[in-house]
């Protein structure tokens, strides 16, 4: 039922847009049937391909320094309170800075000719503050009296990170990872719309690209990659989840 | 009468303030024989889990001095059972030893002691969600004594469990002390637990100092301490002390 329903509530939709379409005559241009999406999404399948693992690159490589850099200010942070005082206006204004208006800066500064870097960093921006705001909630949440056992045990500054801090902060850390996740993949089309040019090759230029030469069976074939990226980071961030804390957290009860 | 063993643990005019200016401790003089139990009752606030904390070494005293002749480490029973979620049974109590970089012969040996000595040695690969209460707090003890701790600081350890729980681990700790004669400091709210567990019992005052020092009499039948007079008469003056303080005090 759980997979049996929503099943049936997209053929539904589908069904019907096809025939309305067509009974309303409308334009292709404007809204094309399903078939001429899936047409598209196989006629141009090797190009969207590629421009969908441009995407996922970059997604992916911001991702993964939004996960060390969040992960590490919020160590810091929750280690030396003087850090956290000195650096956290800075962080909460890069933050509420809307990304779209700071793209065309740095693109400047990184220059044009290392556009992927460019984009890399826009949508590190984007991800990289529910990492941070999310480990920093998890590792504050830790038990005193843990942190005493530590203390009392001789734990070094290492063995308290790796046995205590880490994992205990763990359910906190994944769930801005799947945040985050997420966003890097909408700062990664926010930053190739900014860049929009064909330095870029990515599925929101696709987007562009088709949009601009009314392409919009092209255009929804593009999305619906995205929304499949989008969904993917989502499971496999998930999964990720639930191999880590099933065994132990209550959020997994057996 | 028989000379008086060296003291293991020795307080001397220890006073502990915390910041916001608040004394919780006030020139507390006390020596713990080696290989004593003694008990710490008094009225909440009093300084008691504060006293624990600082012999610890988890709090600094602001004046006076805590001198340590015991040469083991200090073990410490948190009120709860303060386990790694992550680990099992096996590595919560394994951990301090290896934080001590104990050779892992070594560190296998004294897990298994210390999980036998609490009964749990058939739950070493179990996680503590599956365990009960009172097993998470068999081996919390398990992994204080694994470090083979000369001082054993117990923070109302069984306050959480229900009554015969507490019972049977009451008695399993009065066991193990005396097989394996540690300090004990065993801080209670529960007048029968400190007249049934310690040798002695120190009451403490709202003030953060030791009102008053019950020495508990020698049991002669051990099985069957709870009926006996002497644990009831024990008790009334635990509660006396513990009455009169606090009437003093309104």
């Amino acid at each position: 039922m759980r997979y049996f329903l929503p099943l049936i509530v997209g053929c539904a939709l589908l069904g019907f847009w096809e025939f309305y379409v067509a009974y309303a005559e409308i334009p292709k241009f404007v809204l094309p049937p399903p078939s001429a999406i899936g047409a598209a999404l196989v006629d141009n399948f090797a190009g969207l391909i590629d421009a969908s693992l441009v995407t996922l690159r970059i997604t992916g490589f911001a991702f993964f320094w939004a996960m060390v850099s969040g992960l590490g200010l919020a160590v810091l942070f929750t280690r030396a309170r003087a850090v956290e005082l000195a650096f956290y206006p800075y962080v909460v204004t890069l933050q509420v800075t809307p990304v779209v208006a700071i793209a065309p800066l740095i693109l400047i500064w990184v220059g044009f000719d290392n556009v992927e870097t460019a984009m890399v960093i826009i949508a590190w921006i984007v991800a990289f503050f529910p990492v941070l705001s999310n480990s920093v909630q998890g590792l504050r949440s830790i038990d005193g009296q843990l942190h005493d056992l530590m203390t009392l045990s001789r734990a070094n500054g290492w063995q308290r990170l790796l046995y205590l801090e880490i994992p205990a902060a763990l359910p906190a850390i994944l769930t801005g990872a799947k945040i985050s996740a997420g966003l890097a993949l909408i700062g990664a089309v926010v930053a190739e719309f900014v860049a929009g040019s064909g330095a870029s090759t990515g599925l929101a230029w696709r987007i562009i690209e088709a949009g601009n030469r009314l392409e919009i069976a092209t255009m929804f074939a593009a999305l619906f990659l995205l929304s499949v990226l989008g969904i993917g980071i989502f499971y496999l961030l998930s999964f990720v989840e639930w191999l880590a804390l099933r065994r132990w957290h209550e959020s997994f009860q057996d | 009468m028989a000379t008086k063993p060296a003291p293991a643990l020795k307080l001397d005019n220890v006073t502990i303030g915390y910041d916001n200016g608040y004394q919780a401790l006030r020139h507390l003089s006390h020596a713990f024989e080696a290989g004593s139990f003694t008990a710490l009752v008094g009225p909440s606030g009093c300084g008691k889990s504060t006293l624990l904390r600082a012999v610890a070494g988890l709090l600094p005293a602001s004046a006076g001095t805590i001198e340590n002749h015991g040469k083991g480490d200090i073990g410490l029973v948190f009120q709860e059972p303060t386990l790694l979620a992550w680990r099992s049974v096996y590595d919560n109590v394994a951990l301090p030893l290896k934080f001590a970089k104990l050779s892992s012969a070594e560190i296998q040996s004294r897990v298994t002691h210390a999980l036998e000595m609490v009964g749990l040695a058939d739950r070493a690969s179990a996680l503590p969600r599956h365990l009960s209460g009172g097993m998470k707090m068999r081996v919390s003890l398990a992994r204080a004594l694994a470090g083979r701790p000369q001082t054993l600081l117990l923070d109302e350890p069984f306050a959480a469990l229900d009554e015969l729980t507490r019972f049977r681990l009451d008695d399993d700790l009065r066991h193990i002390w005396q097989q394996e004669k540690p300090t004990i400091i065993f801080v209670t709210h529960s007048v029968t637990e400190a007249a049934y567990l310690a040798q002695n019992v120190l009451v403490m005052n709202k003030n953060g100092d030791i009102a008053q020092e019950i020495a508990m009499p020698m049991r002669q039948d051990a099985q069957n301490f709870r009926a006996a007079p002497a644990y009831h008469q024990a008790c009334a003056a635990i509660s006396e002390a513990l009455g009169h303080h606090a009437a003093a005090y309104l």
